[in-house]
């Protein structure tokens, strides 16, 4: 049996478990500079812990632990003695540093509370100059039931060994006779002696109502609105420009914590507000504008985004229809510049309400400035242009016009294709820009720009078409384009494309076909003369129907039995 | 820290007070029934009943009767006002008897026939005796060993009885004093210069402060009566924590909200840091010009908090009250805010307590100074329009009739300051600690009287209040006598 094993024996259980404890202790501490708290490491570790306390608290009482600066003490024996260098890692150093000389676990301690306490630790590991708190003041505010401690301040104060000596205001005492004749009577007399007993000052049940309700709004401290108008107040006062930077610096911060917090109508009202102060400013202090405008490029920032899109998005859960409609609101106010950051949300938010809460707040913002759209179309997500463009569908301008028309040449389908509808909604007649789609390799943009022809009968689209056809440019992309092509055109066309058609259905061969089958030419231009509903172009199949080639004579009667009914 | 052990000591609290009143029924019974009338053994089951639990927990017991106060060890007892309507009777029979203590020591349990019905009778029988004068209350202790009664040492009160906090405790109330003095200092001197300030030391002074409120030391209050001709604003800071705090208590705020209203007591006039020194000090009134210099602080205290380097959420939860607290309930104070509806909660405390602290502060400039009772009084005449009515109502309260540290000069010739005010048990008046005055103008501590006391014969107080003055106006500092 080695020393140490024959020490051991020698301990009690109560000191056995209470080796234990400090040995996870700082196995866990470590382990919580390593790993975050829900990894599975520091969670074991944190089980392990409340194991072992609670395997001491059955054979002792409360674990107490001392704290020195590099020691941690059980019943006035080290326990643990740190020995490195790096202050980050010395725990009994750590909890040493900000006053700390015991620390207690008292039994039924619980997993969260464990957890709270090293993560305490880890979250005050390092103090800077001038921290924001401390780990005392934090376990204060924790306020765990099963960890105590006590601390002492650790700055030294000149202390108070007397009160400060006072002169007398009045004059000196020579005996206490001239106390009876001081008679100054300042003031009202109080009630004092009898004759008003305390009672009179007991508060009645309305009044206690009262008090509990201004208690209750208190502690759920719900003053945001309170705080800004304070803060206005002082702004609207400064008038240097380092005070006046300072409260801005804090009304960004209030912002932001709004924005993180879906308390858009706040955002919103301290948008409104400061952009009126902005114009109270303008008239007599020139100096403030620029301060101002850097305020407004501040709260339209990649953070402001990153705010939203934390409380609507990560922080997934259900928005509030008053939520939504004050998010909606905010919208409105923000600057133009927010429309390329908030716009990615579009794509990433599960809600449908959200998207179309989105898509209009983008409109609005793009409608003030369009130039971030520009930056939007080049994003890299074709859904997020895809999506732009359908906002600019709705927007008026010809700016917008050449927006959506350089989208149609967009390398996705998708997007080529929302900027055709796009521009079909804006100005269904005007096809000469969009004309070139009736070639787009993506079938579903053909046959939307052709359907839309044959929709709307435009005139203009003749001669394009039958230039199109002419030149054979529709042949590579099969025959049912083809037949599509030649339907349109019989929609939209006039007598002036009858000798195009006639030409095409007696005699033409078309060349790109090599010889191949020209059934459904012929069967295109057949049907697109029916639909022409003109005499000469009836002419034109009934001469064919008694052509000498046997197809084109096929084709033609059956045209014209389905079209004229024999 | 730990609620559960409040809970336990409020147990246990619970228990000692119903111990005492099974004692005293069986006392009253026991003068009109016989031993063996039921009402006595179920009495007499009663006291077992209670000593037996309170015996589990801890092995000995004190029940202290003092200044009209009951404690249990080192803790006073509180209690509702209709408890306290019949604790009070009970209070002043054992007072009366001369008691001053009763010490319990039961062992680590109790065994049923050590306090068996014969052993309870025979100390009721001796208290009994006591009241007819048949037995000195001093002798009763003796008597009960004899009657193999070892539980129960009753201490009789010896003649004058002393201010008796512990030395630790005095100087840990002490010490936060010049803690939240130095920390309120260190942010003014930081600021001026201009830097970032932490407040760190202030936060972590203010939960100390708290910790002291919530465990209802009379002392803390005492802080709040220090005055100095030098450093008000940082002694005023001081005194409005305290005093806002135990206001907080008093309406039974949340430990968190106390550590708040604490922290923006003492930062509710940072804004005076701005103000010249010439202005901050000028004996006589402000021109119009320098008042309105005067009247930025507050808003400027608000704006400095800004300043500070802690958490956004932090800071914007101090903002408010300091930049209410000369607002006035009504609205119609400095600064005027065309968006302000309503004063905040927290405002409303802040502007009651930094008043009264204001107008009993003897100031340099200012040939005299006002008596607490009387600024009570002068305060009151501006509930509803200067201040938030109910809260003022639960100040007064709070101060009693003659606020702790008023200097008190009676009809008999004696004088001396309040120590505390009127308990629960005897709303009448508060207890005196006589001042003697020396020769050289000074004054010694004499001894705590009881100004609710009454000569029996003729039922007239014993001693009468026909003036009270403030403190300062003899150079006393209440403190140095009652701590
Ligand atoms: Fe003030
Ligand atoms: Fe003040």
């Amino acid at each position: 049996m080695s020393v140490i094993e024959n020490e051991m024996e020698q301990l009690s259980d109560a000191d056995r478990a209470a080796r234990k404890v400090m040995t996870l202790m700082l196995l866990t501490f470590k382990n919580f500079t390593l790993y975050p708290e829900n990894h599975t490491i520091c969670i074991n570790c944190i089980r392990k812990l409340r194991d072992a306390l609670h395997d001491f608290f059955s054979a002792g009482a409360t674990f107490k632990c001392g704290v020195e600066q590099d020691r941690l003490l059980f019943q006035g024996e080290p326990l643990y003695q740190h020995a490195g260098e790096t202050p980050g890692e010395n725990l009994p150093g750590i909890l040493y540093r900000d006053g700390l000389r015991w620390i207690t676990f008292h039994p039924d301690i619980e997993v969260f509370e464990l957890n709270r306490f090293f993560n305490i630790l880890q979250a005050y590991r390092f103090l800077d100059d001038e921290p924001e708190g401390d780990l005392v003041t934090a376990l204060w505010e924790a306020d765990l039931d099963h960890i105590g401690y006590d601390a002492v301040l650790y700055w030294e104060v000149e202390p108070l060994s007397r009160f400060p000596s006072l002169d007398p205001v009045g004059q000196p005492l020579q005996e206490t006779r001239e106390l009876m004749e001081i008679s100054e009577h300042q003031g009202p007399q109080w009630p004092g002696e009898g004759s008003a007993p305390m009672v009179l000052w007991q508060l009645n049940e309305e009044e206690i109502d009262r008090l509990q309700r201004m208690i209750a709004q208190e502690e759920a401290w719900d003053a945001t609105h309170d705080v800004l108008n304070v803060l206005l107040d002082i702004l609207e006062e400064q008038h240097e420009p380092e005070d006046f930077s300072v409260v801005l610096e804090f009304l960004e911060e209030e912002y932001l914590n709004g924005l993180g917090h879906r308390e858009f109508d706040f955002s919103a009202r301290l948008i409104t507000q400061m952009e009126r102060i902005r114009q109270q400013f303008a008239m007599d202090h020139s100096w403030a504008v620029a301060h101002l405008n850097a305020f407004f490029q501040k709260i339209s920032s990649v953070e402001a985004a990153e705010a939203i899109r934390r409380s609507l998005i990560a922080d997934a859960g259900p928005l509030s229809d008053a939520s939504l409609k004050a998010f909606k609101e905010l919208l409105h106010h923000l600057s133009p510049d927010m429309a390329p950051l908030l716009a990615p949300m579009m794509v990433e938010t599960r809600s449908p309400k959200l998207q179309r809460a989105l898509m209009e707040g983008i409109a609005s913002l793009l409608n003030r400035n369009l130039e971030p759209a520009e930056r939007l179309l080049k994003s890299e997500s074709e859904a997020l242009v895809r999506m732009t463009v359908h906002i600019l569908g709705y927007l008026k301008g010809e700016s917008v016009n050449r927006l959506l028309l350089r989208m149609t040449r967009h390398s996705a389908a998708g997007v080529r294709k929302q900027a055709l509808k796009s521009l079909i909604r804006r100005s269904p007649d005007r096809v000469e820009s969009i004309f070139f789609l009736i070639d787009d390799p993506d079938v579903s943009i053909r046959r939307l720009l052709l359907n839309h022809l044959r929709k709307r009968r435009l005139a203009s689209a003749e001669p394009l078409l039958v230039d199109y056809l002419e030149t054979e440019r529709c042949v590579p992309h099969g025959r049912e384009h083809i037949l599509a092509c030649f339907s349109a055109l019989g929609d939209c066309a006039s007598s002036s494309a009858v000798p195009f058609l006639r030409e095409t259905l007696l005699n033409r061969l078309w060349s790109g076909l090599f010889g191949g089958n020209h059934a459904h030419i012929k069967e295109g231009a057949a049907r697109a003369l029916a639909a022409l509903n003109l005499e000469e172009a009836r002419e034109v199949l009934q001469t064919a129907s008694r052509s000498l080639a046997p197809h084109i004579r096929r084709i033609s009667r059956m045209v014209m039995k389905e079209r004229y009914g024999r | 820290m730990a609620d559960k052990y409040a809970e336990e000591t409020g147990r246990r609290h619970d228990l000692a007070a119903a111990l005492l009143k099974a004692l005293f029924k069986l006392i009253q019974a026991a003068k009109i029934h016989r031993r063996t009338n039921s009402l006595i053994l179920e009495g007499a089951g009663q006291f077992r009943r209670r000593a037996e639990e309170l015996a589990r927990t801890e092995s000995t017991l004190s029940i202290r009767f003092r200044r009209n106060r009951i404690f249990v060890e080192e803790d006073r007892l509180s209690f509702s006002r209709d408890a306290a309507r019949h604790m009070g009777t009970l209070y002043r029979y054992f007072e009366s008897l001369g008691i001053q203590e009763f010490r319990f020591d039961w062992g680590p349990y109790l065994p049923a026939e050590t306090a068996d019905c014969d052993r309870v009778m025979t100390l009721v029988r001796l208290i009994a005796d006591a009241e007819q004068n048949a037995v000195p209350v001093d002798q009763v202790s003796a008597r009960c060993k004899e009657a193999a009664l070892d539980w129960v040492e009753i201490v009789p009160r010896t003649r004058s009885q002393p201010v008796d906090y512990t030395p630790e405790r005095k100087e840990r109330v002490r010490n936060t004093y010049a803690y939240a003095l130095d920390s309120v200092q260190e942010v003014v001197s930081k600021l001026s210069g201009q830097r970032r300030v932490g407040i760190n030391k202030t936060i972590r002074i203010a939960q100390d402060m708290v910790d002291l409120v919530m465990s209802d030391d009379p002392l803390f209050m005492v802080l709040s009566t220090i005055r100095t001709h030098d450093d008000y604003t940082y002694h005023h800071s001081v005194n409005v924590a305290i005093l806002a705090m135990c206001l907080g208590k008093r309406v039974n705020l949340s430990k968190h909200s106390l550590e708040r209203l604490g922290l923006c007591g003492m930062l509710h006039d940072l804004g005076k840091v701005e103000v010249p020194l010439d202005i901050l000090n000028k004996p006589g009134k402000l021109t119009r010009d320098e008042f309105e210099i005067m009247k930025r602080h507050s808003l400027d205290s608000a704006r400095l908090i800004l300043k500070l380097r802690a958490p956004r959420d932090r800071k914007a939860k101090l903002l408010l009250p300091p930049f209410e607290h000369h607002q006035k309930y009504d609205l119609s104070g400095y600064p005027r805010s065309k968006r302000k509806k309503k004063m905040s909660f927290f405002g409303s405390i802040l502007s009651i307590v930094d008043v009264y602290d204001a107008i009993t502060s003897p100031r340099v400039y200012r040939k005299t100074v006002m008596s607490p009772d009387r600024a009570l009084g002068i305060m009151l005449e501006g509930m509803g329009s200067d201040f938030e009515p109910i809260l003022l109502k639960v100040f007064i309260n709070m101060l009693g009739v003659y606020p702790v540290g008023t200097l008190l000069l009676l009809d008999d010739g004696d004088m001396g300051l309040v120590m505390e005010k009127p308990s629960e048990l005897d709303e009448e008046r508060p207890w005196m600690l006589q001042l003697i005055p020396d020769r050289k103008g000074g004054f010694s501590r004499g001894e705590a009287m009881n100004l609710s006391a009454r000569n029996p014969k003729t039922g007239d107080y014993r001693k009468n209040i026909v003036n009270s003055f403030h403190p300062s106006v003899f150079g006393i500092q209440p403190a140095d006598y009652l701590f």
